[in-house]
């Protein structure tokens, strides 16, 4: 056949530069897939930024800055109540030193004391959503205030500061 | 009659002084005693700025020893002084400030301000800010409040070492600082007569912090409402 050994090269080439192609594909596609631990800095921060913003009205209630709504206080509460028990599963060992994530590794080395906390949290948001079925402002304000402080023990102790 | 001490701390100096042990104590305490009692904290600090700020002006227009520039040394002569202090033959009376206490002075002072101050701006990321959280960025209160903390450490360190120096010098040098800033009065014999004072200007030092505090009052009312919601 004419042009036997060129059309070989041109075959082996070809055969080459494919099957690179498709490797580089793969080892990018891998590479911009997050981990799973990647995965539950991401989970557990949307879940905290969804819980702040939820907070906020509650807190400025609290504090005097905004006039109390019980409707509001008591939709904001709920919400508060629903989100608390999802931590739980949002700290998974292979997240730990992740990047972006705040999460002490203090988290994992003294987890007896961190599952506390998360419990802690579960019952207080639980009890403010009751609070708030109350319509009573010194007993909202109370269980908000309550609220805020086991926020603020958890970070103190298993919070990075920046 | 003879008489045995002469006045060299006026009064404001003094008062200031010990306010300022109540509300830098008050401050502290109140930081970690609950959401509920956060508002002390805010008083406290207003408080210690208001006194700081008194200070620093009563630096410039108060009495003789109040003032930076009688008892503000060279850090050549503050260095000598600390090596005096190692000997116990020689004397280590001054009249105001020695070289060594007047630096630290400026330095508590300093400290202070810049803790009140970055205080003002600050949030704990849940529900507390400082009264003027809302003429800033999130992201400028943030970093205030973290020098907010780092401060709060060298804080800790300088007020401790100025309470550790006090009685060094009461009890190992025979020095006795405490007294003079309760009473103002150092013994004559430390202080040659044309060095003591005749009066402590106090109305001049009441107007100041009717002005200091006016301000702040005008700041305060005036501030946006300042709040962690987003609605």
């Amino acid at each position: 056949m004419k042009f036997q050994r060129q059309r070989k090269m041109v075959a082996m080439v070809s055969f080459a530069l494919t099957t690179l192609a498709l490797l580089s594909v793969v080892a990018v596609q891998s590479a911009s897939r997050p981990s799973k631990g990647e995965l539950a800095v991401e989970y557990r921060q949307s879940l905290y930024t969804v819980m702040s913003v939820n907070f906020g009205p509650l807190g400025a209630m609290a504090e005097g800055v905004m006039p109390f709504n019980a409707a509001e206080a008591q939709k904001r509460a709920d919400r508060m109540a629903f989100l608390a028990p999802m931590f739980k599963e949002a700290f998974p060992a292979d997240s730990n030193g992740v990047a972006r994530t705040a999460a002490r590794s203090e988290i994992w080395a003294a987890a007896a004391e961190f599952d506390k906390d998360q419990q802690a949290l579960i019952e207080k948001t639980a009890l403010l959503a009751v609070a708030a079925k109350t319509n009573d402002f010194a007993k909202v304000k109370y269980a908000i205030q309550e609220t805020g402080e086991t926020c603020k023990s958890c970070h103190y102790k298993f919070k990075e500061t920046r | 009659m003879e008489r045995t001490t002469r006045l060299v701390w006026d009064l404001p100096v003094r008062v200031t002084h010990w306010l300022l042990v109540i509300s830098v104590s008050g401050a502290y305490l109140t930081s970690r005693f609950g959401t509920g009692m956060f508002k002390w904290h805010r008083y406290c600090g207003y408080t210690v700025l208001i006194l700081v700020t008194f200070r620093i002006v009563w630096g410039l227009v108060g009495t003789r020893h109040a003032r930076f520039e009688n008892f503000l040394r060279s850090p050549r002569h503050a260095i000598e002084y600390l090596w005096k202090l190692r000997s116990t033959s020689v004397s280590l009376a001054s009249v105001g400030h020695n070289p060594l206490g007047g630096w630290s002075v400026v330095a508590m002072l300093a400290l202070l301000i810049a803790q009140a101050g970055t205080g003002l701006f600050a949030n704990d990321d849940i529900i507390s800010t400082g009264p003027f959280f809302g003429w800033v960025s999130h992201a400028l209160s943030n970093a205030l409040t973290m020098y907010h903390h780092v401060i709060f450490n060298a804080l800790e360190a300088l007020l401790g070492a100025h309470v550790l120096m006090i009685a060094f010098y009461g009890y190992v040098r025979k020095v006795n600082l405490l007294t003079p800033m309760v009473t103002g009065c150092k013994p004559a014999a430390l202080v040659a007569e044309p060095e003591e004072i005749h009066g402590s200007r106090v109305f001049l030092a009441l107007g100041i912090i009717a002005v200091l505090g006016g301000a702040l009052a005008a700041a305060l009312f005036f501030a946006p409402a300042a709040s962690l919601s987003i609605f």
